[in-house]
């Protein structure tokens, strides 16, 4: 052997596998290894290379990322989501007029996922200069269109604990939600509700008499997100306006990432600067141009990605 | 030891040695996918770089694993595994004849072109690959890379069959750069870029490996241990499965259901940490991400 080549390790083309106490790990690697051979053999057969074969391993290792928050959330409440919401793109993917606006929250999702796989970031709290300039119908159709990537499990919460405006359009379901997980020690699971859109969780803001703001500021809401995170792949927050008062800066300071909605002659610039300067600049993700014209060069919703976020 | 205790059918942070079955971390699996889809599309060169310790070397033997699943015995996949890349030329030559189990005539250059030209054809005659593995790539002598590239030269066939990964550190990418090397620089098809995992990216690999574990319950980490974790580590997942699994040991002696950060620190200093994991500066973390 020459003097170089104990450095240098191969493994060898067979399948054995390396002693261990972990017993049913090995079960698990033997049933694993049939069911992969029986799939190369039908590969070799077409003498092309089956890449869903070889990634079958990844895949499997994505399965298990979901079955982490469905095991967490096994015995919550279910709802149905209302279907006769007009905006809503739970309706809209079947009306061809709203193709583009499905179209550019697609392309919203797939920026995001890219930003996501470099930052790392798994909550994103969406903000705007004032209400009324879409950041709830935008939260909403982005989970859905996230829902539907496979093993990317979602929980969208409703941290707009003074308008209530995602819990409305999910059908208003009943408490508790947010409010009693940060007011008591309501479990998570009697909160959150598994939607009728596989992959896709709601937790709807839930009913105090205390300020939201002295809510947000206590230990329970950062506990609650380390916890959503770990559980989804994706936690979407609706956070309300972040001008004019506090509940914004304190939802965000949980969240590793934040997008603002802007909508098209509606949000004054300054405010919308305003908005941005209040911002921790290294969360910013990005600000969606709402409900701007269709022309050919900008689409019915266009998204731009922030430089040097 | 401890499994038992926190409703655990095998060790968490202790699974089996066989890469393929060993659960990653998110980024981590987004890399391999990358690198496993490059040689399958028979991309030729591709370059892998990632800070020290960010678990580059893990990866690269997850990818042989997965990749020698492509092999049958009518059509076998060769891979080489270089590690330790400060060779000469010749020496490089010995290393990749010896992981690709081929033999040249003569210990001469041409009878091993000839050799490995015989390699090549056979493989795209199968229509398989044939893979050169480097590691540590960064540390390469600019002479061995352009040999790298002599070698893919010898590749001549409509569909790439020798496919070159080159691993390395951040470093790694502006070496490649050099006006010397800019026949190689153009051949690069895919770079893949890992990072150490974020906090949440740690808590969710750490919930991940208690899942697989058999956890059905509660995790045994409360927030601030898991936060501790993430501060020693660095998000190093090497460093994560040792930590963790000292953690539950010292909680497991202790009879804690939840583990604090009291907990980890105990651990912590049984294993002789002082100070946080030494990973990489921030200024290569920021190469890497951009």
């Amino acid at each position: 052997m020459s003097k170089f080549f104990n450095e240098t390790r191969t493994v060898r083309k067979t399948d054995s596998v390396p002693a261990t106490a972990n017993v049913n790990i090995q079960d698990l690697v033997s049933s694993l290894k049939e069911h992969m051979e029986s799939n190369g053999a039908a590969a070799s057969h077409s003498g092309q290379i089956d890449l869903q074969h070889l990634l079958q391993p990844l895949e499997e290792s994505n399965e298990v990322a979901s079955q982490v928050a469905a095991v967490r959330l096994e015995n919550c409440r279910s709802i149905k989501l209302p279907r006769t919401e007009e905006r809503s793109f739970l309706v809209s993917q079947y009306n061809p007029a709203m193709q583009a606006a499905v179209e550019a929250y697609r392309t919203l999702r797939t920026r995001l996922v890219k930003q996501q796989t470099r930052t790392g970031a798994r909550s994103l709290v969406i903000t705007s200069s004032a209400q009324g300039e879409g950041k709830t119908l935008t939260i909403f159709n982005l989970a859905i269109c996230y829902a539907k990537i496979e093993n990317w499990p979602v929980l969208v919460v409703d941290a707009d604990l003074r308008t209530r405006g995602l819990s409305i359009l999910a059908g208003d379901p009943e408490s508790p939600g947010l409010a009693e997980i940060l007011e008591r020690d309501c479990s998570y699971q009697s909160a959150i509700l598994r939607t009728d859109i596989p992959g896709l969780h709601i937790l709807p803001a839930g009913e105090t008499s205390a300020s939201p703001s002295e809510l947000f500021s206590g230990q329970k809401w950062k506990e609650f997100m380390g916890w959503a995170t770990e559980s989804f792949r994706l936690v979407l927050v609706d956070s309300p306006p972040a001008l004019n008062l506090a509940d914004f800066e304190l939802i965000a300071a949980s969240c590793e990432s934040v997008m603002v909605v802007a909508r098209a002659r509606k949000t004054p610039r300054e405010s919308l600067a305003k908005v941005l300067a209040q911002v921790d600049p290294r969360k910013i993700t990005g600000v969606v141009f709402n409900a701007a014209e269709e022309t050919p060069e900008n689409g019915y919703y266009r998204y731009t990605a922030k430089a040097g976020a | 030891m401890y499994s038992n205790f926190y409703g655990l059918k095998q060790d968490p942070f202790r699974l089996t040695p066989d890469p393929r079955f060993l659960h990653l971390a998110e980024p981590h699996r987004n890399t391999l996918r990358a690198m496993v889809e490059g040689v399958v599309g028979r991309k030729g060169l591709q370059v892998a770089i990632g800070p020290i310790g960010t678990g580059k070397t893990t990866l690269l033997y997850c990818l042989q694993h997965i990749l020698s699943h492509e092999a049958t015995r009518e059509r076998p996949l060769r891979s080489a595994f270089v590690v330790n890349p400060t060779l000469t030329p010749d020496e490089l030559f010995e290393a990749l004849f010896d992981e690709l189990e081929i033999h040249a005539s003569a210990p001469t250059k041409p009878a091993r072109l000839r050799a490995l030209h015989e390699l090549l054809l056979a493989s795209h005659k199968s229509n398989t690959a044939v893979v050169v593995i480097i590691d540590e790539a960064h540390l390469m002598p600019p002479e061995l890379i352009e040999e790298v590239r002599l070698l893919m030269n010898l590749d001549n066939y409509p569909v790439n069959v020798l496919q070159v990964i080159l691993c390395g550190q951040p470093e790694l990418l502006p070496l490649l750069t050099k006006p010397e090397l800019a026949a190689l620089k153009q051949r690069i098809s895919v770079v893949t870029k890992l990072r150490a995992l974020t906090l949440t990216e740690t808590r969710a690999y750490i919930a991940e490996r208690l899942y697989v574990a058999g956890l059905r319950g509660e995790s045994p980490f409360n927030t601030s241990a898991l936060e501790e974790v993430f501060r020693l580590t660095n998000g190093v997942p090497r460093l994560i499965n040792s930590i963790c699994d000292h953690t539950l040991g010292v909680g497991f002696r202790r009879q804690l259901k939840k583990v604090g950060v009291d907990a980890v620190l105990e651990a912590a200093e049984e294993m002789g940490w002082e100070q946080p994991a030494p990973v990489a500066s921030p200024e290569s973390m920021a190469k890497t991400a951009s």
